[in-house]
């Protein structure tokens, strides 16, 4: 078992004209399942890939535990790896294929066999294990792929955006098990994806990167809740945070954070589900006029404002008896324990905490 | 009269029935967003629309002519195809300006529509790029900026966000509704996503079985689906089938029985299915609050930040509940134990042959 710890990394292209990781240092922790979330082009890919040996970096070291694996070539590396499309052998059966990356380990053939029974039933094929690979759904060949990785228990195992191109009825199938096999299993994990919901439901942490760093690094409700950033608040969620820039929002700034602003404050956020709603003569609360609303996820109800030239939303809950149609006057507000600071390089400088 | 309308349309492809005396109309200044599952039809009757296919049976007016006296190229419609490609050797800006130039507008005025539809989609700084500079979501809405350069009063897009990200159709979405509103123009739109359809339309057409099973506003059509297909599909998550049978006028179910309040008197328990969304499959109630009562084990929970939908399964049945992440009701799940849940009698939605019957009470 053991830790992976990047120093310094850094990874351009194209004579430095695209630089994908830029002078990156963070551990990820032994045992744990680390989901790297981020958009398209965030680096994600590229990290992962250097971590595996499929990318050399242009400065900086990866060490696994004590041991720095450089320069060391990927099959020497010891890791299991899982891509978009499923490394399986169609011809052969589940548990031939799960059998076979055990071939050259030091195992007897009782602990070979027991270990691929063990991984048939923790991936739930006990019914097809005698198929051929090749007439499994793209969910179950997945699974298989999954399970090929583990067998060999090496230390680290890589998750390259591994339920993307399962077929969506299925995808749920895999997010289940994938659950359930982190939380047996002890090794280090680093799962990339670009789906939020994906990271927040199998994640140990996640590492949300943008543009070739880590923006912030936190288990997936702290990472939610705690925004360190105003990229971090925007990418989570849907939608993301509603942003208040305070120098062309002073009176709205000052009534939603409830006091004084510091002067490095230059913009408020908060979330679209902590913005409540009262009719235009209640006496406090920012006044504003629906834009449109709209039914959204379980019936909630999402409403666009707008507040002179300050767009916000909120999502109420449903079943609100409120009247949010377009072009009826309301007055909305936020509980100030709700709303992140957040500076001129946009990351957060009062730590206000959310409660969920 | 309707800007558009879809009078009895019919179409098969071999044994193959898709449109099946399809019967819709479009009026001026809507968001019209026809809503469907994959392979619904939905692209065939805008194809049809725009006059690339051709229907078996049935007329498709369009500004109360029938369609088929008028070509393709004189539809005076802005279309953005489900799956468009860019000319690689051409600008941003030529590739908007496409659908002006092959019918010979002025430079002028190509000048000026370029200008204002990369503007209404945000991409101004593009026009001079080359589409090999773009993301997939530039490209994007360079497609769509290309639908909408047209100077009309009607535009079709066919699932134009399909495959992006979510942040960006968050925006998008936005955008188009905008877009719209700016046009003042009737807008034709086909997707698959509910989020989607319930976010943008003015009125929503709900497509199955070939034909347009209901229309209104998507706030009624959440509210009261006349509709299996509706109560079904146009939400999320999707709506749990509660495994139910009907006699005279209760509801049995492995977790208790709820009365029913039917429609009408002659309603048949033929093909009988009993629904229930997500959102109202509660956590945890305190018992004998509820008509049905039950526990079932936590199988998965999927975090949506702001909501968590939670996977639950219970005397060999799986459904959802959806719960606000804020709730006090989530901490007492595990994966993998047991929680009580409970429904009450209102929220049962009953059907029979795709058709409301009506509900508990």
């Amino acid at each position: 078992m053991a830790d992976i710890r990047l120093e310094n990394l850094h990874k351009e292209f194209d004579d430095g004209e695209v630089v994908a990781v830029r002078d990156l240092s963070i551990t990820f922790r032994e045992g744990t399942t680390t989901c790297l979330l981020g958009p398209s082009g965030c680096g994600k890919t590229t990290l992962m890939r250097i971590i595996a040996g499929l990318d050399t970096p242009t400065s900086g070291r990866v060490y696994f535990g004590d041991q720095d694996v450089t320069e060391m070539k990927t099959r020497d590396r010891n890791l299991g790896m899982v891509f978009q499309y499923p490394v399986v052998y169609r011809a052969a059966t589940v548990r031939e294929n799960i059998a076979l990356p055990l071939r050259g380990e030091d195992l007897s053939q009782q602990e070979k066999d027991d270990r691929v029974e063990e991984l048939v039933s923790l991936i739930g094929l006990e019914d097809s294990a005698d198929l051929d690979v090749g007439r499994l759904n793209s969910a179950t060949r997945q699974m298989v792929a999954v399970a090929r990785a583990v067998s060999r228990q090496a230390p680290i195992i890589l998750f390259d955006e591994p339920i993307t191109n399962v077929d969506p009825d299925l995808k749920l199938q895999v997010k289940r098990t994938l659950r359930g096999l982190f939380s047996r299993l002890n090794q280090t994990i680093i799962y990339v994806t670009h789906d939020q919901t994906e990271a927040m439901t199998l994640a140990d942490e996640i590492a949300l990167m943008n543009d070739g760093r880590i923006d912030q690094m936190a288990p997936p409700r702290e990472l939610y809740n705690e925004s360190a950033s105003r990229f971090s608040g925007w990418f989570l969620g849907n939608p993301g945070m509603d942003f208040v820039p305070v120098a062309d929002n002073r009176e709205v700034a000052l009534a939603i954070a409830g006091g004084p602003l510091s002067d490095n404050v230059v913009t408020l956020g908060f979330r679209p589900e902590h913005v409540k709603l009262s009719s235009a003569d209640a006496t406090t609360g920012v006044p504003a006029t629906v834009r449109h609303s709209a039914i959204t996820t379980g019936g909630q109800v999402l409403v666009n404002l707008r507040s002179g030239d300050l767009a916000v939303k909120a999502k109420l809950p449903r079943g609100s008896a409120m009247n949010v149609r377009a072009g009826t006057e309301v007055r909305w507000s936020v509980d100030p324990d709700q709303v992140r600071m957040f500076g001129s390089d946009d990351s957060v400088v009062s730590a206000a905490p959310i409660e969920t | 009269m309707s800007l558009v309308e879809f009078s009895s349309i019919s179409k098969s492809f071999g044994p193959d029935v898709v449109l099946d005396t399809l019967d819709f109309a479009v009026d001026e200044g809507e968001f019209a967003v026809l809503f469907g599952l994959s392979g619904s039809g939905k692209s065939l009757l805008l194809r049809m629309l725009v006059g690339l296919e051709s229907p078996d049976d049935g007329v498709v007016s369009l500004r109360d002519a029938d369609a088929v006296d008028i070509k393709p190229g004189d539809r005076k419609i802005g279309y953005v195809p489900q799956s468009f490609a860019l000319f690689p050797d051409k600008t941003v800006g030529q590739n908007i300006a496409y659908p002006l130039t092959v019918v010979r507008e002025s430079k002028e005025i190509i000048d000026e529509a370029v200008e204002r539809v990369s503007g209404l989609l945000d991409i101004p700084e593009l026009v001079d790029r080359t589409p090999d500079q773009l993301s997939g979501g530039q490209k994007q809405r360079v497609a769509i900026a290309r639908g909408l350069v047209v100077s009309t009063d009607l535009y079709v897009l066919d699932d134009p966000l399909v495959g992006l990200d979510f942040k960006l159709r968050e925006k998008l979405i936005d955008d188009l509704r905008e877009a719209r509103e700016a046009l003042d123009a009737t807008f034709l739109y086909a997707t698959s996503d509910a989020t989607e359809a319930l976010a943008l339309a003015t009125k929503v057409a709900m497509l199955a079985e070939g034909r347009v099973q209901e229309y209104g506003p998507p706030g009624d059509l959440y509210a009261r689906p006349e509709r299996l297909a509706t109560m079904a599909t146009l939400c999320f998550p999707q709506s749990n089938r509660l495994p139910a049978t009907l006699k005279g006028d209760e509801i049995s179910t492995p977790w208790g029985t709820a009365a029913a309040a039917m429609n009408g008197s002659s309603a048949t328990a033929d093909g009988f299915v009993a629904m229930v969304r997500p959102e109202h499959i509660e956590l945890l109630p305190e018992t004998g609050r509820s008509a049905i009562e039950g526990s079932a084990i936590v199988m998965l929970r999927e975090d949506l930040g702001a909501e968590e939908i939670v996977y639950l399964e219970s005397n060999g049945y799986q459904f959802t509940s959806l719960v606000r992440a804020d709730s006090a009701d989530l901490e007492a799940l595990t994966l993998g134990e047991s929680i009580n849940f409970g429904i009450s009698a209102e929220a049962i939605v009953l059907f029979a042959e795709g058709r409301r019957i009506g509900q508990g009470r």
